[in-house]
């Protein structure tokens, strides 16, 4: 076991010492996440944890925490607003990472609530580093976001509910 | 030699190092995110430790997690393959900062590698031939004046561009004024760096580059070149070696500039010298230089019989080369192809997905470098590469006619591979002849071939109707 306190401690310093933001480590059934505190003064916390019930906006390319898919999904969703009864469902072309933003830190392509045409960006779905923007198929409002962002998908999947007409 | 290697990287190359590790008696941990958990790398590699999740920004992109992984695994060296943090100096900072061997070159040298109008001056400077051009460009005006003297059509590129990336082409003068403005600003956004340059632009041109290896004592040698000009949107489809056909002094040339070039920059390990050879001119010009192994580097191992990877974890260990120039010797001939899951007839849409049948070919003179296994999932977060077939034969012809039967037999079951391109590609005439040059797959193979498919396919479905 003194061997392996070494190694944490190894790695501790090195974390300490460097401009690194994250790491999620995990070997021989032990986990280890470090995270930079946001503020200047870098404090080190580590925990040995399961699933995170911590969500965090991602976008392409950003770092995302090591969420548990489903606790994501459940905490980053939005709320499905009004009758969702009557909604199209817009589905995933192919399997792939759905993301709600064109490029890291934009704002998303769309939200619940907005009012979109017929080709209206809605979100990118992306297959093998080729991005896939998905277009809106019909004219209508959002009225759910049904996947959180950076969540992979299967083709087919549910990806919004637009009820159509104004 | 290194007690236990870090192998930071997936798939296919993964695979690769580990064998390395393997033959060289050293113990491989796998650096792996969560999605490869469970993949033929991690069922082959000693040890496996996770890095973090599928999005390779968390993972294979991150420079904390695979050092950081290094310590927690008491690994003494990384190997970063290809892609990713290959070519990273801040990996390669990290690992001196942390006491762990990177098995590559200095960051000194990725960085000047790196910048390719620096690698360019440098090439100039040793009497290297480079496209006619310029080096930075900042205005309009100073492009246009550069373009003038070599003549339209010229190549605008960026100097943190490379492989392909942020080059545009400007047919003449009226284009240019927007390519520079656009160019310059996707550069910035996609780079950090907005820096332009102008290259005369050669049409009949073949991709030729030197494969180099050089120790930490000084040595450095060339295991001959390889043609890369079947080209789809500057990436590489299949690659030989040697360049086939290439006049005797100039291949001469080519290999000596290589080395000269590399033993200036005083690069330690694997790299790869790229030049472009205007085959009406029948002379050669400096492009890149790759400080990293390459996708292709089987083809010089099967004509050499020099095992690259092998050779830069020595290297990396601190040995000397334990061969000279002289030891090198190009026998036969070899030729690679990538097989992607890509869709060649849907415009090479990208097909990850469940393979229900994986029977690659083997036998005599066929070699193939794969992470695929019957069963296996081919997620969609990373490169389309699920395998590379490698032929060789005592002549091209015999490499060749080798191929067509190995990809024949190459059986892939449900998602879509490039292997149906590939089966007619090696048949082509000017494959035959050794007539390509980087333009022909796009505008000679390419719409032919796929013309060729959606009419048999609409024969297919009246035969059917």
């Amino acid at each position: 076991m003194a061997g392996e306190r070494a190694e944490f401690r190894r790695v501790f310093r090195a974390f300490e010492e460097s401009d690194w933001d994250e790491i999620h480590l995990s070997l021989d059934g032990v986990e280890l996440h470090l995270q930079a505190a946001a503020s200047s003064e870098v404090t080190e916390s580590s925990d040995v944890y399961g699933p995170s019930a911590a969500s965090q906006v991602l976008t392409p390319g950003s770092v995302p925490p090591a969420a548990d898919a489903t606790t994501a999904k459940a905490e980053s969703t939005s709320t499905p607003v009004g009758n969702t009864a009557d909604a199209d469902v817009v589905r995933a072309p192919s399997p792939g990472i759905f993301w709600r933003s064109p490029s890291p830190g934009a704002p998303p392509f769309t939200d619940v609530g907005v009012q979109v045409e017929v080709g209206t960006p809605l979100c990118i779905v992306e297959v093998m580093k080729l991005m896939n923007t998905v277009p809106a198929p019909c004219e209508g409002t959002v009225v759910e976001v049904c996947v959180a962002n950076g969540q992979q998908v299967d083709a087919g999947q549910a990806l919004f509910l637009i009820r159509p007409g104004e | 030699m290194f007690e236990r290697v870090l192998v930071a990287n997936r798939g296919e190359i993964a695979m690769r190092v580990i064998r390395a590790c393997f033959d060289e008696g050293v113990r491989s941990v796998l650096a792996a995110s969560e999605t490869d958990l469970d993949s033929l790398p991690a069922t082959a590699s000693d040890e496996v430790i996770c890095i973090g999740p599928a999005n390779a920004a968390a993972s294979y992109l991150n420079v904390g997690a695979v050092v950081a992984a290094a310590l927690l695994a008491d690994c003494d060296a990384i190997h970063p393959g290809y892609g990713f943090l290959s070519e990273r100096p801040e990996l390669v900072t990290a690992c001196e900062r942390h006491g762990v061997t990177f098995v590559g070159p200095s960051a000194e040298a990725i960085r000047r590698g790196g910048d390719k109008i620096e690698a360019r001056e440098l090439a100039r400077s040793l009497d290297v031939p480079v496209g006619a051009g310029s080096s930075t460009v900042s205005t309009a005006q100073a492009a246009a004046e550069v373009a003038e003297g070599v003549g339209y059509p010229v190549l605008l590129k960026a100097a943190a561009g490379g492989g392909g990336r942020g080059m545009r082409l400007v047919p003449g003068r009226e284009r240019l004024e927007a390519a520079v403005r656009d160019a310059g600003r996707e550069a910035e956004a996609a780079f950090g760096d907005g820096r332009l340059y102008v290259e005369h632009y050669v049409e009949r041109a073949r991709h030729v580059e030197v494969q180099v290896l050089a120790d930490r004592f000084g040595q450095t040698v060339h295991l001959g070149e390889r043609d890369c000009s079947y080209q789809r949107r500057y990436q590489k489809l299949v690659e030989e070696a040697p360049a086939s056909g290439l006049p005797a002094e100039l291949q001469r040339q080519i290999r000596e500039a290589a080395v000269t070039l590399m033993r200036a920059m005083g690069y330690v390990g694997a790299g790869t010298v790229e030049f472009l050879v205007d085959v009406e001119q029948e002379t050669f010009f400096f492009l890149e230089v790759n400080t990293r192994v390459q996708v292709e580097h089987p083809v010089t191992e099967m004509v050499t019989g020099i095992d690259i990877v092998r050779e830069q974890l020595r290297i990396a260990a601190g040995q000397s080369l334990s061969f000279g120039q002289d030891d090198v010797v190009l026998r036969g001939h070899a030729i690679e192809f990538r097989i992607n899951a890509e869709s060649p007839e849907r415009d090479f849409a990208p097909s990850p997905g469940l393979l229900t049948a994986w029977s690659p070919p083997a036998g005599s003179g066929v070699r193939v470098d794969t992470h695929c296994f019957p069963g296996y999932r081919v997620p969609p977060n990373y490169d389309s590469l699920l395998a590379k077939l490698i032929c060789g034969g005592a002549t091209r012809e015999e490499a060749l006619d080798r191929a067509a039967c190995a990809l024949e037999s190459f059986q892939v079951t449900p998602i879509d591979t490039t292997l149906s391109m590939h089966r007619a590609l090696v048949r082509h005439p000017d494959v035959r002849e050794g007539r390509v040059t980087t333009r022909w797959v796009e505008d000679v193979f390419f719409p032919a071939w796929k013309r060729r498919t959606a009419e048999q396919a609409i024969v297919r479905q009246v035969m059917t109707a």
